[in-house]
């Protein structure tokens, strides 16, 4: 007859086994626990710093457009001009309004003022009589806003206009420009090359 | 007790990051519509006060002056150069204009209506597609062509008249300012994809900079009086 001891470990050395056990499982549970909240708290981190930057790079080309040359109604052409647009009054003239400094100024049907817009001569009159006001109005600002920096009045003036607008439109708002004494004025266009401009970019050299 | 404490303080609590990353998460979007990644750039005209067509040059006496105009008509270009109107160019009718269309099977007049049309209703890629078939029925390398010839015979002149039809677009006012703007390599060109994939001519200026040099690169606007 073979011991009972001698075969495996007594009724306490059991328990402590067990107890032993039940310790280690729950020490591995606990630290898994802790390594898969580190985990989370690294990519929570990385991804933080991602939407941080995309966030500043945005807000900063929000705020460094001075000019909006694409929306609804109003695509400007395309050139290759390579000037820097410049802070000055802006005249945007979209396919269905006529703005100045962003505030709507006279609505437009089929690309023309309304002749009871215009000045005497109805629809053969240059002057665009809102337009007129709004620019006295805008160029009495910025003249006061000078004079209290200490600098000088350039009469200047951007215009943004759809590529569609009719000629006789754009004289019109020139027209009507110099007389509230603007007289040097930019035309705003999306910077492009020649190629592109003359449709020849995607032709692909014969080998 | 005291051990639990001192776990506390070991192990600070991570900062409730979810309403900031919701925050973020909405202005991202926000801001992505919203920009435009075009580049904008400016084209300097002039107008005189009071839109008049006539100049007051004081060597308008003493020297002859080339005073370039170009008219944009539904035909083609009508180029004025001191103080004539150009006879046109080999290859266009005897009474049209100066440069004729390159391809004068397309009713230019018509396909910018269309293209206004178009982009009334809505259909922006459509219309603009239709004015550029309009557009590219104008023959750009002749003139070029033909200004090169002038800027040879008056250096110094830089200034370019620009009238047109009251209902040509604002798209070929500019394209025609693109034409006159620089000098390129050649002084004439045969084929209108060397002409488009031609690079401008540099000069250097008196102060030392490289720059593109000046065709006939300051356009005025007048009204005809």
């Amino acid at each position: 007859m073979v011991d009972k001891n001698e075969q495996g470990f007594s009724q306490e050395e059991e328990e402590w086994i067990k107890a032993q056990r039940a310790r280690e499982e729950k020490r591995q549970k606990s630290a898994a626990r802790r390594g898969a909240g580190d985990d989370n708290s690294v990519n929570i981190n990385s991804l933080m710093d991602i939407m941080v930057i995309i966030l500043v790079f945005l807000l900063k080309s929000y705020g460094d457009d001075p000019i909006k040359v694409v929306d609804e109604d109003l695509k400007v052409p395309r050139s290759t001009s390579q000037l820097e647009p410049v802070d000055a009054t802006i005249v945007t003239v979209t396919r269905r309004a006529i703005m100045v400094d962003d505030s709507p100024v006279v609505d437009l049907r089929d690309g023309a003022v309304d002749p009871s817009q215009k000045g005497s001569g109805g629809q053969s009159s240059m002057r665009i009589m809102p337009l007129l006001d709004s620019l006295n109005d805008a160029v009495e600002q910025r003249r006061g806003e000078a004079t209290l920096m200490g600098d000088e009045f350039t009469p200047e003036a951007t215009i943004i206009a759809d590529q569609i607008t009719p000629h006789r439109l754009i004289l019109e708002v020139l027209y009507t420009a110099t007389e509230a004494q603007l007289n040097q004025f930019r035309f705003a266009i999306i910077r492009s090359t020649s190629e592109s401009v003359g449709g020849v970019a995607e032709t692909t050299p014969e080998i | 007790m005291a051990r639990q404490k001192r776990e506390e303080i070991g192990q600070p609590d991570d900062p409730n990051l979810a309403p900031f990353m919701n925050l973020v998460i909405i202005l991202i979007p926000m801001l992505l519509l919203s920009v435009v990644f075009l580049e904008v750039a400016v084209i300097n005209v002039t107008m005189p006060l009071g839109g008049s067509a006539t100049t007051d040059d004081p060597d308008e006496d003493d020297k002859e002056s080339l005073d370039l105009a170009i008219a944009m008509s539904p035909n083609g270009f009508y180029v004025t150069a001191a103080g004539s109107l150009r006879q046109p160019i080999e290859g266009c009718p005897t009474q049209g204009p100066t440069i004729c269309l390159s391809d004068d099977s397309v009713n230019v007049q018509e396909r910018f209506e269309e293209a206004r049309r178009m982009m009334a209703d809505g259909n922006e890629t459509a219309g603009e597609q239709v004015m550029e078939e309009g557009l590219q029925a104008y023959n750009y390398r002749e003139l070029y062509n033909m200004l090169s010839g002038f800027k040879a015979d008056f250096p110094e002149e830089t200034t370019v008249r620009l009238t047109a039809d009251e209902n040509m677009p604002f798209a070929l006012t500019v394209r025609v300012m693109d034409v006159s703007r620089y000098r390129l390599t050649d002084d004439s060109y045969n084929s209108d994809e060397d002409f488009w994939k031609a690079d401008f001519q540099t000069e250097t200026t008196d102060a030392g900079e490289e720059q593109f040099a000046n065709l006939f690169g300051d356009p005025a606007f007048a009204v005809a009086q």
